[in-house]
């Protein structure tokens, strides 16, 4: 049998933090939590994580922004932003894989 | 287009205009008067001028208008009312747009006031309003954020303050006894205000839930 074991502990959550993207970005401001990695032993804190699609003005400075080519926009959207790919981490897990042999 | 029906201009000159703020990227100005439709062009002071025309129209019902820059370059704005076809009438040089300097940063004064006395019976929220102070004349363009933690993720206030308006904003649904966080942005850069909202016993007029236990279930 194999499987595993996930719980969640609140004091594992840090508060969400508020992220200023900047003017050239809609949504502008986006949420993320940190994970406190206070997971007991044999376990490990997992993120879960959320990608949310983002708008960036085109001709804005190159940030590293994963941009999103397979992503179908309205033409008036198309012409002056393209999407971009965000990860946001939602929550945070303590986790444990086993294995049992019978 | 929004802003209402056109309304012939009473006379052929156009409402003066100010510079309200500026950032790295935009200029914000404000007309003296709303007064039919008034045409806003800023023109780079440089000889390849032709390539870098922006322009914007202050419809009936507008005061302010917005156009976008370039940091390292001085422009002017130029002005004209139009006819109800569309024709420009008298142009008027306005302003000058400096080259945009960092002024670096400075922490603002944000002062919280709960308004208990706003609070609705029986809810679990109650309202705030928020006031700063500016650091000088062209400190008038704010954005502003707030969060509360028991907000579900994704929800927050979000909103931004044009240089005609108050130096204050009112959110209406801040959540009872929760760590709630306030960030600023202006001219002088972002101030972040991390605050505690009232506990239910706080309010007048609140009372207090009953413990919550979990359902039990019984096996027979």
């Amino acid at each position: 049998k194999r499987g595993n074991l996930k719980f969640k502990r609140d004091d594992n959550e840090k508060e969400t933090t508020l992220i200023d993207l900047g003017v050239e970005y809609f949504p502008r401001y986006i949420e993320k939590k940190f994970c406190a990695n206070l997971c007991p032993p044999l376990y490990r804190c997992q993120e879960s994580v959320y990608n949310l699609t983002i708008l960036k003005k085109k001709g804005s400075p190159d940030r590293d922004d994963e941009v999103m080519m397979h992503l179908d926009m309205p033409r008036d959207l198309k012409n002056h932003y393209v999407a971009i790919r965000k990860p946001v981490t939602i929550g945070c897990i303590c986790t444990r894989d086993f294995i049992e042999y019978h | 287009m929004d802003g209402g029906p056109y309304r012939k201009p009473a006379t052929s000159l156009p409402p003066s205009l100010t510079v309200r703020c500026q950032s790295v990227d935009s200029v914000t100005f404000m007309r003296s008067s709303k007064e039919g439709w008034q045409l806003v062009v800023l023109i780079p002071q440089e000889k390849d001028f032709e390539r870098a025309v922006t322009f914007t129209i202050l419809e009936s019902s507008d005061t302010i208008g917005q156009l976008n820059t370039t940091p390292s370059r001085n422009y002017t704005l130029w002005t004209t009312l139009l006819d109800k076809d569309g024709t420009p009438l008298l142009w008027q040089r306005g302003p000058d747009v400096y080259v945009w300097t960092n002024p670096g940063h400075v922490n603002y004064e944000v002062k919280i006031e709960m308004l208990l006395h706003h609070y609705k019976n029986g809810t679990r929220y109650i309202p705030a309003e928020f006031t700063w102070n500016a650091i000088d004349e062209s400190d008038s363009c704010f954005s502003v954020v707030n969060k509360c933690n028991n907000d579900t993720q994704g929800v927050f206030f979000s909103d931004s303050i044009q240089p005609d308006g108050n130096r204050s904003v009112v959110i209406e649904r801040l959540p009872l006894d929760d760590v709630c966080v306030f960030m600023l942005t202006g001219k002088y850069g972002q101030t972040l205000v991390k605050y505690r909202t009232p506990q239910c016993y706080d309010i007048q007029d609140c009372v207090p839930l009953p413990e919550q236990f979990s359902n039990v279930s019984m096996k027979v």
